[in-house]
C-alpha cells in the first residue's frame, strides 16, 4: 500500500494512524536498501512536499528535511563543516538520492549528520500530531519521537569540525565525532549518539564489538578524538 | 498499473507493479545497460541512471515513482551505432574489460561532461564514487575523460593513451582498443542474462544453515504439491557421482570430494535442495515447505583447529584413488565413519589425510638447509596469516540451460567452457557430445568462474526437467555459497650474512580450503612455486598442509597463492634485513635471480608431478626494482608537517607464470571465408582481459589483413576447438600462440593455394596488406577475396582452414615490483597509501592500454585485501558481512593518490611476438610492499591481513 498524503499534518497522522505497518519514504537509500525499513510495509510517500529548499533568514540556514546530501555539499548557505559530513555518504549518486530528513530519522548509529548538526546546536522544525513543534537536534535523536521534519534549522555561521573513522570509504562508520562552538558529539556505531560541552563524553557511551571495530577501539577513538589536529 | 514517462527522449508507457523496482522495469523493458551487481544494496552503481537530470540508482526508485519523469539509460548514449564521446575514449583507454557496468560508467561520465565541460581530477572523482570497478583501477578513467573532451575539443585524440612497443609490427603493442569495447560500452545484450527468455524457470536453492551436520531426513512432498514447482533436487534423487567443482586440466590435482548435494552438509551455505520452479515466489514458498532435519555435528574454522588432536572431521567417508592408491588403502578405509560421509576419490596421490583433515600436501627442497641456516648470522622465523577474500565480480555467478534438439545448451559466465562441459557431463552423466557450452561475455571472473559452481546443478536441473532453468547467485550467496581465497597461515625461516646474502630459507604453509578439495594442491603450491624461485638461494625448503575445515569454500582466485606466499615471505625478508643491519634493497638485489639461473627448486613444485626444472627466462626484474627505487625515491626518509603522521616506503619484487607449461593446452582454428575475410575460432575464453582482441591482433599482424576483416569467435564448444581455459596467466600465452599459430598455418595454405592459381612458386610469394598475395618476382597479386572464391567455386580445392595447437614446456615468467609509500597516523592507526608504482615485465604487452589497467586493477584488489577485505564468521561458521559495504570491497575513495603502472620492455622468446603473461602478477606486491612501507613507517611489522588501523594501534600498545 502506498500513501499519497496531501500535506504534512496528513502524512503525519497515517503514520500515527499506521504506526506499525508504515514507513515515510523520500530518498529511499534506507528504506529500499537490501532488508531495508521498507521492506513488507506500507509506504506514506513524502516526496512531493516543498520543503526541499536550502534558504538564509536572518542568519539562520533552513535545510529542507527533503533536500539531498549532494544538495547540503553544493551548498554555500550551509557551514563547511556539515557539508563535509553530509559528504561522508561516499556515493555521489546516493548521496544525490538521500535526504537529509531520512539520514536523521532512522536515528542510525552511523548517521552522517547527526554529530555535526548537533554540535552545531541545529534544531529541527517539525510537524507532530499536535502541529508543528521544534526540537534541537540532539535530543529529538535520542529520543524515539515519530515527527516528520521539515527544516533543519542552523546558524549560517557555525564554524566546527567532523572527523569520520571508517573500515574504506563506503562502509558504515565506526565513529563519526564533530566538535563546534564548545559542544561535541560522538556518532558510534552500535550505540548512538552523545553529546555535551566537555569531550568527556566519550565516557558515557557503552561501547560494543561489532563488524566495524571492537568496543575498546571505539573507546579508544572516542578517548582521542577531539584531541587530534584537523 | 500503468505509467508514462520520457525515456532516451521517447515517450514510452510502461507496466509494473506500483512497488517493483524501476531498475527490474527498465531492465525488462529492454534497457539491458541498467544492471544490478548488489541486489539494491547502493554500491556498486550497476544500477546507476539519470532521473530527472540527476545521478542516482535505479534500485532505489520504485515504479510508480516514475510517472512523469525523465530518465536516461546507457542506451540513449549512442547516435545510432555509433559510440558518444565518452564511450570511445572508454574503450581507447583500456577500461571496457569485463564491463557489467561500463554502460554506468559512461553515461555518469556523459552526465559530468554535461555539468562540466571540463571538470577536474576532484570533481571526476566525486562522480566515480558512484561506481565499484573492480577489473581496470579508476587511475584510466580519468584519462578517458581528458581523451573525451579531447575528442569533442579538437576531433582525435591527443593524449598518450599507452606507451607502444615493437615499432615493426603494426598493431601488436600499440592501444588500439578491444574488439568487443563497444559492445560492452554500449550495453548490448551481451551477458547470461540478457540471453534468459521470458518463460525460464528459476533455480532456488535451500541452503544448510549448519556448519556440519548429516541430513536425517528431507520431506519435499508438500513443496512439491505447489503448483509451479517442476522439481525439487536433494541428495536422495540425484546421481552418486563424485566429482569436484575446481576448472583444471583433467585428471585435476583435486579430489572428487562432493555430489550435486551431499547427505552432510559442511559449511553454512551448503546445498540442501535444489527447487525449480516457475516464478522465485514460488520458490521461495516451496523452500519454506521442506522439512530438513540436521543432525549438527562437530565443526572446524581454522586450520589450527583442524589440525588439533580430536578434532571433529570434514570428510570420514570411504576414498579411493584412481591412479597410485597406496598400499594400506584397505585399512585406512576401516576407518571411515558414517556412510553419509560420502566419498573422497583422488585421481592420483596429492598426500592427503582425511583422518586428519588434510585435503593435500606436499613438500621438498635442494640443497642442505642444515648447513644454510649454520651459516647464517642472523635467522628470522616468522608466522604471517592471511584472511578469506572474495573475489566480488561485478556479474554474479549465473546460468541459463535449456534443451535444444535434444542437447543440453548451457550459456556461461565461465573462464572454462571445455572444463565446464565435462564436469556437467560427468555430473548428468551424458556424453560431451550433447552438451553445447556457450561462454558469453564474463562481466568479472577473477578466478571464481575458474570454478563450476552453478553450471553443474543448473544443466542438471534442465537436463532433468526439460525446463529452460535460469540461476543467479545472489549477492550473499556470492560470499557463502562460492569460492574464495584460501587463508593461509605462512611459515618463513630465512637466515642470512651480514652482506645480506641469505643463506637458507624455510616456507611452511598450512592452507584453509573449506569444506571442498577445489584446487586444494594449486593454489597453496603457488605460494612457494611463484616465490621461491626468485631467489637465488641455494638451500630452500618448503612444507605445505591444506586443511579441511567448514568454512565457506576456497577456489581459485588471482593469483592463487602467490599474494600469501610472497607477503611472507618478502616480509620476512624485510625482517631479516632489518635484523641484520642491512638495506632492504640492498639484500633484494644481492639475492634474486636473474636470466639463465637454473630454478632447480621447481622440480618438487609441479602441480601433482614432477615439475620442470628451467632457467631463467627474459626477465625484467633488475630494471623494475631500479626504476622503481628511483620513482619512489628510496632511502629518502619523507616527514609529515602533522606529527601524528610518519611516513614510509616499502617494495616487493614479483613473480607469476604464463599458463602452466606441459598441462595447459590451446587450440584455434583459422578459416579464409568467400570474401577473404578470416573468422578465427578460438577456445580461448575471454574474460574481459582483451584475449580476443590478442587472436585477432595475431591474425592482422600474419595475413595482413584489416581488423575490421577479421572476427573472432571463442569460448563456444561447438564451433571451437579445445582449450583449457583462461587461468593461471595462460590466456595470452597459451590461447594466443594457438591463434598466432592457426594464422601461420592459414598463411602457408593461403600461398600453397595462390601458388597454385597464380602459377608461381610458394617461395616467391608474400601477403600485404590490405589482405592480398603478391609475387616477388613478377609482381602479380592475387587478393584474398579473388583466392577464396576461385577456391570453392566448384572445381576449387576448397576452403582454406587452419589448425593452431599449442602445447609447450618453455616458460614465460612475468617479473616485477611493486612499490608503497604509506602514511600511518600513530595515534588514530589510520593508514593511507599515498603512492602506488607497479612496474611490470610483461614481454611485449600486445594490449599495452588493457595491461595498464589490469595491472591497476590487480594492484588495487591486492591494496583492498592487505588492508580492508576480510570475510568474517560468526561462532556458528555464518558470514556475517556478506555484502559489499560490510565485507569492505575498496572503491576510488580507496585509490592510492599517486599510482602509476609502467610496463617494463623485455621481449619473451616464447610467448606470442614476446608476450608474458600480466594480470595475476599484479595481485602479489601490494601487501609485503605496503607492510614493509608500514614498517619503515612507524616501526611495527603488520603479519596479518587486513592491516587494519585498529590491529595497528595493538602492534603500537595503545589499545
Amino acid at each position: 500500500m502506498i500513501y499519497h498524503p496531501r500535506t504534512p499534518q496528513e502524512a503525519v497522522n497515517l503514520r500515527k494512524e499506521h504506526a506499525d505497518t508504515a514507513v515515510y519514504l523520500a530518498g529511499g537509500t534506507d528504506d529500499l536498501r537490501l532488508g531495508g525499513a521498507a521492506e513488507g510495509k506500507d509506504l506514506i510517500d513524502i516526496t512531493g512536499f516543498d520543503f526541499n529548499t536550502i534558504t538564509e533568514k536572518d542568519g539562520k540556514v533552513y535545510i529542507g528535511a527533503l533536500c539531498t546530501l549532494q544538495d547540503v555539499i553544493e551548498s554555500e548557505l550551509v557551514p563547511a563543516f556539515i557539508r563535509e559530513a553530509a559528504g561522508f555518504c561516499a556515493s555521489f549518486a546516493k548521496r544525490s538520492s538521500a535526504t537529509v530528513g531520512g539520514n536523521l530519522g532512522l536515528r542510525r548509529s552511523d548517521s552522517y549528520l547527526a554529530a555535526a548538526l548537533t554540535a552545531a546546536d541545529a534544531t529541527l522544525k517539525s510537524i507532530t500530531p499536535h502541529g508543528e513543534q521544534d526540537k534541537p537536534v540532539g535530543e529529538y535523536l535520542q529520543s524515539d519521537c515519530k515527527r516528520l521534519i521539515e527544516y533543519v534549522v542552523v546558524d549560517k555561521d557555525r564554524t566546527g569540525s567532523v572527523k569520520r573513522f571508517g573500515n574504506t570509504s563506503s562502509s558504515h562508520a565506526t565513529l563519526i565525532a564533530a566538535e563546534s562552538g564548545g559542544i561535541y558529539a560522538l556518532s558510534v556505531q552500535g550505540s548512538g549518539l552523545v553529546y555535551g560541552t566537555t569531550p568527556a563524553i566519550a565516557e558515557q557511551v557503552t561501547y560494543v564489538d561489532d563488524l566495524t571495530g571492537s568496543a575498546a577501539y571505539k573507546k579508544y577513538l572516542a578517548g582521542i578524538v577531539f584531541t587530534l589536529g584537523r | 498499473m500503468e505509467l508514462k514517462c520520457k525515456i532516451n527522449g521517447e515517450e514510452v508507457t510502461l507496466r509494473a507493479e506500483p512497488t517493483a523496482r524501476l531498475r527490474d522495469v527498465l531492465y525488462r523493458a529492454g534497457y539491458r545497460s541498467v544492471r544490478d551487481s548488489d541486489d539494491a544494496e547502493g554500491f556498486a552503481g550497476s544500477d546507476t541512471i539519470v532521473f530527472n537530470g540527476k545521478l542516482k540508482y535505479a534500485n532505489f526508485i520504485l515504479f510508480y515513482q516514475a510517472e512523469g519523469t525523465e530518465i536516461r539509460t546507457a542506451e540513449g548514449l549512442l547516435n545510432g551505432r555509433e559510440l558518444n564521446n565518452v564511450q570511445k575514449a572508454m574503450v581507447a583507454a583500456g577500461i571496457v574489460q569485463s564491463a557489467y557496468n561500463a554502460p554506468a560508467a559512461a553515461l555518469i561520465l556523459t552526465w559530468l561532461l554535461e555539468q562540466k565541460p571540463n571538470p577536474t581530477r576532484e570533481e571526476i572523482k566525486d562522480v566515480l564514487t558512484s561506481i565499484f570497478i573492480r577489473d581496470a583501477g579508476y587511475e584510466h578513467y580519468y584519462l578517458a575523460v581528458k581523451l573525451a573532451t579531447e575528442l569533442r575539443d579538437f576531433g582525435e585524440f591527443r593524449s598518450e593513451i599507452a606507451p607502444t612497443f615493437r615499432p615493426s609490427l603494426e598493431v601488436v603493442g600499440k592501444p588500439c582498443g578491444k574488439i568487443d569495447g563497444a559492445a560492452l560500452v554500449s550495453g548490448e545484450p551481451v551477458f547470461v542474462e540478457d540471453k534468459v527468455p521470458e518463460n525460464a524457470w528459476c533455480l532456488h536453492v535451500l541452503r544448510s544453515p549448519f556448519a556440519s551436520a548429516y541430513i536425517k531426513s528431507i520431506d519435499t512432498s508438500e513443496a512439491e504439491k505447489l503448483p509451479g514447482v517442476a522439481a525439487i533436487l536433494t541428495a536422495y534423487n540425484t546421481p552418486e557421482t563424485h566429482y569436484m567443482q575446481a576448472g583444471q586440466g583433467n585428471p585435476e590435482p583435486s579430489p572428487h570430494d562432493r555430489r550435486l548435494f551431499n547427505r552432510k552438509v559442511r559449511h553454512v551455505g551448503d546445498r540442501v535442495a535444489g527447487i525449480i520452479a516457475r516464478t522465485p515466489a514460488i520458490a521461495d514458498q516451496a523452500a519454506a515447505l521442506i522439512k530438513v532435519e540436521y543432525e549438527p555435528q562437530g565443526a572446524v574454522y581454522t586450520v589450527e583447529e583442524a589440525m588439533a588432536e580430536g578434532a571433529p572431521l570434514v570428510h570420514n567417508g570411504e576414498v579411493i584413488y584412481n591412479a597410485g592408491a597406496p598400499a594400506d588403502l584397505a585399512e585406512y578405509n576401516k576407518l571411515a565413519g558414517d556412510e553419509r560421509e560420502g566419498k573422497v576419490v583422488y585421481q592420483f596421490p596429492l598426500g592427503a589425510d582425511i583422518h586428519k583433515n588434510i585435503a593435500a600436501s606436499n613438500k621438498g627442497g635442494i640443497g642442505d638447509m642444515e648447513k644454510g641456516f649454520a651459516e647464517a648470522d642472523a635467522i628470522v622465523e616468522r608466522t604471517y596469516q592471511t584472511s578469506q577474500i572474495q573475489h566480488t565480480p561485478l556479474e554474479p555467478h549465473v546460468c541459463y540451460a535449456h534443451i535444444e534438439g535434444g542437447r543440453l545448451v548451457l550459456n556461461c559466465a565461465t573462464q572454462v567452457p571445455y572444463h565446464v562441459r565435462r564436469i556437467v557431463s560427468w555430473v548428468c552423466g551424458i556424453p560431451e557430445n550433447k552438451i553445447h557450452v556457450i561462454k558469453e561475455r564474463v562481466g568479472g571472473g577473477y578466478g571464481s568462474k575458474q570454478d563450476i559452481l552453478v553450471e553443474d546443478l543448473t544443466g542438471y536441473a534442465a537436463w532433468v526437467t526439460g525446463k529452460p532453468v535460469y540461476y543467479r547467485n545472489t549477492r550473499a550467496e556470492e560470499f557463502y555459497a562460492n569460492s574464495t581465497r584460501h587463508p593461509m597461515r605462512v611459515k618463513v625461516k630465512m637466515g642470512g650474512k651480514k652482506d645480506g646474502t641469505i643463506t637458507a630459507l624455510f616456507m611452511e604453509v598450512c592452507a584453509n580450503t573449506g569444506p571442498f578439495g577445489n584446487h586444494c594442491l594449486t593454489v597453496p603450491m603457488n605460494s612457494c612455486s611463484k616465490t621461491l624461485p626468485l631467489f637465488a638461494v641455494d638451500n630452500m625448503a618448503y612444507d605445505l598442509k591444506v586443511f579441511y575445515t567448514n568454512t565457506p569454500p576456497a577456489g581459485a582466485y588471482q593469483g592463487y597463492g602467490t599474494p600469501k606466499g610472497t607477503y611472507g615471505i618478502m616480509m620476512a625478508m624485510a625482517e631479516l634485513a632489518d635484523k641484520l643491519g642491512v638495506d632492504y634493497r640492498t639484500m633484494v638485489e644481492k639475492n634474486h635471480v636473474s636470466e639463465g639461473y637454473m630454478l632447480e627448486i621447481l622440480k618438487g613444485l609441479g602441480e601433482g608431478r614432477e615439475g620442470n626444472v628451467v632457467p631463467v627466462g627474459s626477465c625484467g626484474l633488475d630494471e623494475a626494482i631500479a626504476k622503481g627505487c628511483d620513482m619512489i625515491e628510496w632511502g629518502k626518509k619523507e616527514v609529515s608537517d602533522d606529527p601524528d603522521w610518519k611516513i614510509g616506503k616499502g617494495f616487493a619484487m614479483i613473480m607469476q607464470g604464463s599458463g602452466l607449461p606441459g598441462l595447459d593446452h590451446a587450440e584455434a582454428i583459422a578459416k579464409l571465408e568467400t570474401d577473404g575475410t578470416v573468422i578465427l575460432n578460438s577456445g580461448g575464453a575471454d574474460l574481459g582481459t582483451g584475449l580476443d582482441t590478442i587472436s585477432a591482433k595475431a591474425v592482422k599482424e600474419v595475413l595482413k589483413l584489416p581488423m575490421e576483416k577479421i572476427t573472432v569467435v571463442s569460448g563456444d564448444t561447438d564451433s571451437c576447438v579445445f582449450d583449457t581455459g583462461a587461468y593461471a596467466s595462460s590466456g595470452t600465452f597459451f590461447s594466443g600462440n594457438a591463434s598466432l599459430l592457426a594464422a601461420k598455418k592459414l598463411k602457408e595454405k593461403i600461398l600453397a593455394e595462390a601458388a597454385l592459381q597464380m602459377n608461381e612458386k610458394v617461395e616467391d610469394l608474400d601477403v600485404r596488406a590490405p589482405g592480398e598475395v603478391y609475387s616477388k618476382t613478377s609482381g602479380k597479386a592475387l587478393t584474398y577475396g579473388e583466392l577464396s572464391h576461385a577456391a570453392i567455386a566448384g572445381d576449387g580445392r576448397g576452403q582454406m582452414v587452419a589448425h593452431g595447437s599449442y602445447v609447450t614446456k618453455a616458460s614465460s615468467v612475468p617479473y616485477g615490483a611493486h612499490f608503497a609509500q604509506v602514511a600511518v597516523n600513530v595515534r588514530t592507526g589510520e593508514i593511507k597509501v599515498q603512492k602506488f608504482y607497479a612496474l611490470q615485465d610483461a614481454g611485449t604487452p600486445i594490449n599495452p592500454e588493457i595491461a595498464l589497467c589490469q595491472m591497476y586493477g590487480a594492484a588495487m584488489k591486492s591494496i583492498g585485501h592487505t588492508l580492508y577485505e576480510d570475510m568474517k564468521l560468526d561462532e556458528n561458521g555464518k558470514c556475517i558481512n556478506a555484502n559489499l559495504t560490510d565485507y569492505g570491497a575498496p572503491m576510488i575513495g580507496e585509490a592510492p593518490e599517486d599510482f602509476k603502472s609502467m610496463l617494463i620492455d623485455v621481449n619473451d622468446d616464447f610467448g606470442p611476438f614476446g608476450a608474458k603473461s600480466i594480470s595475476e602478477i599484479a595481485c602479489n606486491g601490494a601487501a609485503p610492499a605496503i607492510g614493509i612501507a608500514i614498517h619503515d613507517a612507524c616501526g611495527v611489522w603488520m603479519r596479518s591481513w587486513p592491516m587494519t588501523p585498529e590491529k595497528l594501534l595493538h602492534e603500537l600498545g595503545r589499545i
